[in-house]
């Protein structure tokens, strides 16, 4: 009784997700536009296909839902308000993130299933690893060899071959997931998701700009367009998004930029593995040393004091 | 913060100086100064301590004797009863001081000690003065309302201690959202050319002295020597050098999401809360907790079984917050909005984790999205 509590702020694990959903949606609307009504309009997909980018979002967001409610109902007994149960964790969010990062090409029954599996599995787990990321590559290496190979590219741009700039990257032009290439909206919405305190974004700088300055030297050595690196494939859209998911990340303001260096760093060393996956097993990785790098930063800062 | 429903219901400091009954806590160290069944008068020496400090009367009446049925802080004390007689009779009237700037140093420091106007130290060579108008809780008013009533008499105390200790600069803090005190003291302070106001950003806990002080000065100006009196001790000090009388009422703030009708009361210390409560308050929810000095940072007494000291700003009935406790997601929240930059997170987890800086503002578990109450890791120092 001697520490009850008696007022909270309003910050909560909903609002945080809605937040971060609803600074989302530019982007989406976006991808479903470049994926969906563009290529409906110039018949390259028909009406089913029109919507499809948006069902693959919608049907991660459902399935997150539905674990929750799942578990928080079933597993733990949970009587609070259905909307409550919902936002209970953020699987929600981790939905709509597979459905932004996922090629559409991808198979929507291995993709659902894979989500709801592994959601599921992470429920009884101590989140320790990136779930987005692991449902990813899961769903990435089930493509690659059940269904003849992955590609972020949709029937309008493999019919044509482009050769882009710097301008056609910040406007969406380029590959990446579903509603992940508008890198001008992304911009926004971190600012967004930073301003509202709904982000880890020091870990977003530290790894763009770890990950700008490495490649950009590779860059000039190998001849090669840093914005065809560093702005397709998703990456930019992962370190502002995904990388700093709350759970698997480092939570302190030191260790959260140590985190994205590292992120920054393997992602360029992995990069030569696979281009695709590189940023995935980086965030992996990294995220399974969370816990260690908070603890040397807390040492660390209590050594200078 | 919003959700204390009842915003408080008027801008008057109310009375309630009539209590059938005062409880004076006899604390450690003190030896009863009265008699059983004796007559006292307002103002009157009860106990005395080692120090000759001494506790008096706060009303005039009998003195009835001691009881041991109260709690102060959740500890079983024992209080000397005293009757009212509401007369409020004393023994000698010792007249008004004309010009409370005309005292010498050491008597300023000798009648603030005499009568406990104040705890803060006077003695160090400070340079600078801060009277802290902001109120320490987020959902405390007493400070706010003293400035609002008294404010020609604390500037007048104020100029009169800068004076007296040959202060070289003063700052009045204020917070910036309190528009009444911002308009009432910008069109006094002008006869007071050696206070500035300060307006301060409207942020929890910016009432703290060490963090109001952060956020006023360089640590080489705090090096130099810094006083901080807020308005409660400016107010008692100006009652002492003005009418040389000990201090025997409170200013504290009632309110809660459990009382009807908020307020701000003046009431004699040592004034039972049940009494202060049944005879100023609608309560309107049975189900409620006591909280004394703030619903954030606040002690959470066991009953209504207490009494008013020198230390109670601020009495809250409110019902607990029931929201689940989840596991926590990592957010860094705590350890980011720390105003003492401590890691609560960290020192939950690790027992053995430095907290001594910690000034229990209780920030760490308002904000956190997880709902984890860290109050009962975190031990730390009460600053005031």
């Amino acid at each position: 009784m001697k520490n009850n509590v008696y007022v909270r702020s309003k910050r909560s694990i909903k609002n945080i997700t809605l937040l971060r959903i609803v600074l989302l949606l530019p982007l989406i609307i976006y991808g479903v536009y470049k994926n969906g009504i563009y290529l409906y309009i110039n018949k390259y997909t028909n009406i089913l296909g029109l919507f499809k980018p948006l069902v693959f979002i919608l049907i991660g967001a459902l399935i997150g839902a539905i674990v929750n409610i799942l578990y928080e109902y079933i597993i733990k007994r949970n009587k609070d308000k259905l909307i409550d149960v919902i936002f209970s964790s953020f699987h929600v969010e981790y939905g709509m993130l597979l459905g932004c990062i996922a090629s559409l090409n991808t198979n929507l029954i291995i993709y659902s299933s894979v989500i709801f599996v592994v959601f599921i599995i992470s429920k009884f787990l101590k989140n320790r690893i990136n779930t987005i990321c692991f449902i990813f590559i899961i769903i990435y290496v089930l493509q690659y060899y059940l269904f003849g190979g992955f590609s972020y590219l949709n029937a309008y741009d493999t019919s044509r071959v482009f050769n882009f700039d710097f301008m056609d990257y910040m406007v969406g032009r380029g590959e990446g997931g579903i509603a992940t290439t508008h890198i001008i909206l992304l911009i926004i919405s971190l600012l967004g998701i930073t301003i509202t305190n709904n982000n880890k974004t020091n870990i977003s700088i530290s790894a763009i700009v770890t990950s700008l300055a490495i490649f950009s030297i590779y860059a000039i050595i190998s001849n090669n367009n840093v914005g065809t690196i560093l702005l397709q494939n998703s990456y930019i859209f992962l370190f502002t998004y995904v990388a700093t998911d709350y759970v698997t990340s480092s939570y302190t303001p030191n260790g959260q930029v140590i985190f994205g260096i590292l992120v920054g760093c393997i992602t360029f060393g992995l990069y030569f593995v696979n281009p695709i996956l590189a940023p995935y097993i980086s965030i992996i990785i990294v995220s399974l040393l969370n816990n260690l790098i908070d603890r040397v930063t807390n040492k660390l800062n209590n050594n200078t004091k | 913060m919003k959700n204390i429903k009842n915003e408080l219901s008027d801008n008057k400091i109310h009375d309630y100086l009539n209590p059938d009954y005062v409880y004076i806590p006899i604390l450690d160290g003190y030896r009863i100064d009265v008699e059983e069944n004796s007559k006292v008068y307002k103002e009157d020496i009860l106990l005395t301590n080692k120090d000759d400090l001494h506790i008096y009367s706060p009303i005039s009446g009998k003195v009835i004797g001691k009881t041991s049925s109260l709690l102060l802080k959740n500890k079983q004390v024992t209080c000397l009863v005293i009757e009212n007689d509401f007369k409020e009779s004393v023994r000698k009237n010792k007249g008004v001081v004309r010009y409370i700037s005309d005292y010498s140093k050491s008597e300023l420091i000798d009648l603030i000690k005499t009568y406990q106007a104040s705890k803060v130290n006077l003695y160090n060579k400070a340079t600078h003065l801060v009277i802290n108008g902001i109120d320490k809780d987020a959902y405390e008013k007493t400070r706010s309302y003293l400035v609002n009533e008294y404010s020609d008499k604390i500037l007048e105390t104020v100029d009169a201690i800068i004076n007296v200790l040959d202060i070289k600069d003063t700052l009045f803090a204020i917070n910036n959202s309190d528009t009444n005190n911002v308009l009432n003291l910008s069109s006094h302070i002008g006869t007071y050319p050696n206070i500035k106001l300060k307006l301060m950003p409207d942020t929890y806990p910016i009432g703290f002295k060490t963090i109001l002080l952060n956020n006023l000065y360089s640590s080489k100006q705090l090096d130099e020597g810094v006083i901080v009196l807020n308005v409660e001790d400016v107010y008692n000090i100006y009652t002492v050098l003005k009418r040389k009388k000990p201090i025997l009422e409170k200013i504290i703030t009632i309110s809660g999401n459990s009382v009807e009708n908020s307020m701000v009361v003046r009431t004699k210390i040592g004034t039972s809360l049940q009494d202060l409560i049944t005879h100023t308050c609608k309560i309107g929810n049975d189900k409620y907790y006591v909280v004394v000095n703030g619903l954030i940072s606040g002690l959470t007494l066991e009953s209504l079984n207490s009494v008013i000291t020198n230390d109670v700003r601020s009495i809250f009935l409110n019902t607990e917050d029931v929201q689940k406790e989840v596991a926590c997601i990592n957010c860094g929240l705590c350890n980011l909005k720390c105003p003492m930059h401590l890691n609560p997170k960290y020192i939950k987890e690790h027992s053995k984790a430095d907290k001594s800086k910690c000034i229990k503002c209780g920030l760490c578990t308002y904000i956190c999205p997880s709902r984890i109450n860290f109050k009962p890791y975190l031990g730390g120092n009460d600053e005031e």
